[in-house]
């Protein structure tokens, strides 16, 4: 139907590549070669906007743990119906984390409720890890180098917007270079074949943790892929070809990046409608390549979303990538009020999108090449508010993937004493006990990136004795 | 060409007050309005700030202090009172532009001050009571139908402002139409009123009470160690009222030895989280709502109300103080905050004018906002002179110089970008569609599909955090590169691109489905159809009402070309009438896509 595409495609990429140069000016070049950018290797960011709480989702399991959450959140067990058999938050009913390292916990044990049961089967065939009470930090942290004031603090705690912005991109809102944008930069200094547009994916909304100084940021949409109706539907103009020159004139009206005069915004407004015209025409290219998957994706937001992920995986070669991060995105998470309802359902819309992702990605055979990973505004308070949970810092994440070495619990899954030195003084907020820096370098290096890239990307990074927490395996170099 | 000076019986107010302008010693874009004034009534091209009879400022022991400058506020040409209507209304036709030719824009103000409020709770009532069906969103349709019909034109345009900082999303309210159609209608009614009540009547709104989590939320029970719910606690300060590190008056942020100064911790959250404990609907207990319980003031139920002491942002509301005079206390105390000024008047700036106001606009405004008056240019006051007063800090936004200034100078970093919604708006109010029945219109019930959506949704963001922050820098481009905030970038980049153009294409071109054999919102394009014969014309016309006057050469060229391109039939006179309609729709669709659209100024 659209058969002026290849030609745009090849138009578009040529001229992005240009403009990319003519932005960059330079920059990136510092990188120098450096990253391995061998075979194919994806990162997937999964982001749950809002701030997941965490003590809701790894569950103690062993009965005096067990006990000891339900005294510090009583209003939240109540609406659960804990204790009554049938809920989904009692032991009996928890899925058992059977890792390989448990040993380590004292003899406390841990489950995920049956909402996660898609992630539990993964955990126990050694594809997925938990890494417990990641978050933001400057420097090692406990509760008493915050009372004595010794030691800095990531700014604007507890701040939706600027924790989702720390997270992303380890500063607060209006931060313009994220850490999946930078290893994005990183493997096109060492790759110049390698199609900048078609790099940095997200399928939710904008977002700067794919912003970085060479990659540009693409929205994927799945689906039967969308054009220019005025164009390709002739009946709108009218179907006689004496309407022809208009609609091709028009066409090339509405790729043109370069209108808007000498104002900044215009400029900036005239470039995102030409560009997008042209890639997404290019990306339509491509997807016509797909194979359909036999495992079928839930309709859900996230289903969705993790299905135009794997499908832009599928077509990788045609878009001309041997690196790609992704970004998806699902909110509901702030549950301060009605958790009891709320969460359980995000959990099942998580646990079987990722569930079917894992699916596909085996049966297409790339699943060793793609890590997938959870990430979060904060946790939330141990403490409840009657039926929710008000906002924290560090929380508990998952990484997904052939690569990773699963089956274990990384990190810190400190047990719900709120005397421990790893909860804040009030509301039982978890202090990290590792950074999100941490958690970034050890998927960066698998990623590709070299030692010197992680450290330019990640600023505090040499603040942590361990720059690899290890779910990634053992260290290659 | 559009001159400095607005009449001669102006002219010798105006050169004085150029010179006390100059004299302020303004940089970048003020000194390009100078610049371009300098030379009285020249039309040359600037000269440059030293213009021949212009005291510079000299370095002297003490600094001159900055004068207020001044607008030249009258609408004299189509141009003028079209770019005016574009930043103060959301949107006109030809008629509204021409009949404001000639004014001042204090006059039109004043007129628009007074017009009365589109209210949308009563109509939803009385369907109500004649049986009609309100589940779903129905507010949603009548609040669209307000956007392109009210004749409140700036009332409309401050509510919907209002509505992207005290954010109430309906996405997770089906079947509450009532209730946020009484929210709507207290930023509607409040529009221009004062800040410090719109905060009360909001915390007192059953629609922000659910959406922010407070409705019902009961006092802490050291039993139990339950905590009062934070959330509201923490979202009326960041984003209602003060944010979260101390900004200068022009809302810049304040630098300590430290860096910028955040202005509370949790502990001042958990403080202030008492203060929102014990309301609930209006009603016989504080689970037993009155029929009116979602669309009536919330009431305070003092036994769930937290007795302790409330110690929040230095003020300490003693131990068994009542649940609403600890409100009015806490909000007394949070309204007094130095921010609250420079905080909301930046984003209300951002709202009609200017993605990335510069220092000095700010403090301008947030200086009406603190004075609760504004005097403007032809002498006349707007405001009651209380503090936080909505209409001198809207009429100081609207009445600034930077707001009129000559097409021909103005700065390449100022100006808007336009949200989605106010584009459509635009176009729709233009060219007058009828009838407007937001209803029937699948494509503003629903504006998220990817291939053809608007992509916003009038009191539907994702988040309390409103569709993009005011903070906003987009990674990527060139005004990102300058560090400039475009909050609307957020949203308008090229992943909406195609789906912008798809949506405005099916209602430009009226393929939108009709219901019931009306097609609802069907453009009038009777005087555009006049001029499809002469391309130029045609886009001249829609140059000043579109685009106020804005359009470049390059631009111009570009639509007059392809619409060129439509061949007008020599046979059927019928047949040409259709080109002819093919011809207008084709421009008025890429008009409506072009920077010059997308971009006020």
């Amino acid at each position: 139907m659209v058969k002026l595409n290849r030609r745009h495609f090849l138009a578009g990429s040529a001229a992005s590549f240009a403009g990319a140069t003519g932005v960059l000016g330079g920059l990136g070049k510092q990188a120098a070669w450096a990253a391995d950018t061998s075979g194919y290797r994806a990162l997937v960011c999964v982001f749950l906007l809002g701030g997941l709480d965490h003590a809701d989702t790894v569950l103690p399991l062993d009965q005096a743990s067990h006990d000891q959450l339900g005294d510090i959140r009583p209003g939240l067990f109540n609406a659960y119906n804990v204790g009554t058999g049938d809920s989904s938050r009692d032991r009996a009913n928890l899925l058992e984390l059977n890792a390989d390292n448990i040993g380590s916990f004292g003899g406390r044990s841990f489950g995920l409720p049956v909402q996660l049961g898609g992630l539990h089967a993964a955990f126990e065939a050694g594809d997925l890890a938990i890494v417990g009470n990641v978050g933001p930090l400057i420097e090692p942290t406990v509760r008493d180098d915050i009372s004595a004031n010794s030691v800095a603090l990531p700014p604007r705690l507890f701040s939706h917007n600027d924790q989702q912005s720390t997270w992303m991109a380890l500063s607060t809102e209006g931060a313009q270079l994220g850490w999946g944008g930078s290893f994005v930069d990183a493997v096109l200094a060492s790759d110049p074949t390698a199609n900048p547009l078609y790099a940095a994916i997200a399928t939710s909304g904008n977002n700067v943790f794919l912003a970085g100084d060479i990659s540009r940021q693409f929205r994927a949409s799945g689906g039967n892929g969308f054009d220019l109706n005025v164009i390709n539907n002739r009946g709108i103009i009218g179907g006689n070809n004496r309407y022809n020159d208009v609609r091709e004139r028009l066409d090339e009206f509405f790729q043109r990046p370069d209108l808007g005069g000498d104002n900044v915004f215009s400029q900036d407004v005239a470039r995102a409608a030409g560009a997008g015209v042209t890639n997404i025409r290019a990306f339509n290219d491509a997807r016509a390549n797909i194979i359909p998957f036999s495992t079928s994706f839930p309709g859900t937001n996230l289903g969705r979303q993790l299905q135009t992920i794997a499908e832009t995986i599928d077509v990788r070669n045609e878009l001309q990538v041997s690196r790609q991060v992704f970004f998806a995105a699902i909110g509901g998470f702030d549950t301060h009020s009605n958790q009891a309802n709320r969460l359980p359902q995000l959990q099942a819309q998580i646990s079987d999108a990722l569930a079917a992702f894992r699916q596909a990605m085996i049966e297409r055979g790339v699943w060793d090449q793609v890590t997938l990973f959870t990430a979060s505004d904060f946790g939330r308070t141990t403490i409840d508010n009657g039926d929710g949970t008000d906002h924290g810092w560090g929380g508990h994440h998952f990484v997904m993937g052939g690569s990773v070495q699963g089956q274990r619990i990384y990190g810190d899954l400190p047990a719900p004493n709120l005397d421990l030195p790893q909860y804040t003084n009030s509301r039982g907020r978890l202090i990290p006990s590792v950074s999100v820096e941490q958690y970034a370098a050890t998927l960066g290096r698998w990623f590709g990136l070299a030692e010197d890239e992680l450290v330019s990307a990640l600023p505090n990074l040499s603040q942590f004795a361990a720059s690899d927490l290890g779910f990634m395996g053992p260290l290659t170099s | 060409m559009r001159l400095c000076v607005g009449g001669e019986e102006r002219e010798d107010r105006m050169s004085v007050l150029r010179r006390i302008y100059m004299a302020s010693a303004l940089v970048g874009a003020s000194t390009l309005l100078l610049a371009a004034c300098s030379g009285g009534e020249s039309s040359g091209p600037a000269a440059g700030p030293a213009g021949p009879d212009v005291p510079l400022p000299v370095g002297g022991p003490a600094p001159v202090p900055p004068a207020p400058p001044v607008a030249m506020t009258a609408l004299d040409t189509e141009e003028e009172a079209a770019r005016f209507l574009q930043q103060a209304s959301v949107g006109a036709t030809m008629a509204e532009i021409e009949d404001a030719v000639g004014d001042d824009a204090e006059d039109w103000l004043e007129r628009e001050f007074d017009r009365s409020p589109t209210l949308l709770l009563p109509e939803l009532l009385q369907r109500g009571a004649n049986g009609d069906d309100l589940n779903g969103r129905p507010q949603s349709d009548l609040y669209w139908r307000g956007l392109v019909t009210g004749e409140d034109t700036l009332r409309q345009r401050m509510a919907f402002a209002l509505s992207q900082i005290l954010v109430v999303s309906d996405a997770g309210m089906n079947n509450r139409a009532l209730q946020v159609a009484h929210y709507m209608d207290i930023l509607t009614a409040n529009a221009f009123g004062n800040y410090r009540t719109l905060l009360e009547d909001i915390t007192y709104s059953p629609a922000m009470a659910e959406y922010l989590t407070y409705l019902r939320n009961r006092r802490g029970d050291p039993r139990t160690g339950r905590m009062p719910d934070e959330n509201y606690a923490r979202e009326l300060l960041q984003l209602f009222a003060i944010g979260l590190v101390e900004l200068e008056m022009d809302g810049t942020v304040r630098q300590g030895p430290d860096g910028p100064i955040e202005i509370f911790d949790n502990d001042d959250i958990q403080g202030l989280a008492r203060v929102f404990t014990g309301l609930s609907l209006k009603g016989s207990g504080f689970r037993d709502e009155d029929p009116d319980g979602r669309y009536s003031r919330l009431q305070m139920f003092d036994e769930q109300h937290s007795e302790l002491e409330k110690e929040f942002l230095g003020l300490t509301i003693p131990a068994g103080t009542l649940g609403d005079e600890s409100i009015s206390m806490a909000l007394d105390q949070i309204f007094a905050h130095p921010n609250v000024a420079p905080f909301v008047s930046r984003q209300l700036i951002q709202r009609f004018t200017a993605s990335n106001p510069t220092p000095d606009y700010v403090e301008r405004v947030a200086n009406a906002f603190e004075a609760g008056i504004f005097t403007a240019p032809d002498g006349s006051d707007f405001g009651t002179g209380e503090r936080g007063d909505l209409e001198a800090t809207l009429a100081a936004i609207l009445l600034d110089p930077v707001v009129h200034m000559p097409n021909g100078d103005l700065p390449v970093t100022g100006g808007k970008v336009r949200e989605p919604i106010l584009k459509f708006v635009s176009w729709a109010r233009a060219f007058d569609v009828s009838p407007a029945d937001p209803s029937v219109e699948n494509r503003l019930r629903d504006t998220r599909s990817p291939s053809d959506r608007l992509g916003q949704h009038p009191f539907r963001s994702p988040s309390v955090f409103n569709f993009y922050r005011p903070g906003f820098v987009a990674p990527g481009t060139q005004s990102g590169a300058l560090n400039l905030t475009a909050p609307e970038l957020q949203i308008i980049n090229e992943g909406a691109s195609v789906g912008y153009v798809n949506f405005m294409t099916d209602y430009v071109f009226d393929r939108t489905p009709t219901q019931g054999g009306v097609d609802s919102f069907a453009p009038d394009y009777s005087a555009e159809l006049a001029l499809a014969d002469d391309p130029a014309a045609l886009v001249d016309r829609l140059d000043t009402l579109l685009t106020a006057g804005r359009m470049t050469d390059e631009e111009r060229m570009e639509v007059i070309e392809t619409v060129g391109m439509v061949p007008i039939s020599a046979g059927d006179p019928e047949d040409a009438d259709e080109d002819r309609l093919r011809r207008v729709r084709v421009a008025v669709l890429m008009v409506t896509n072009l920077p010059a659209f997308a971009v006020i100024q």
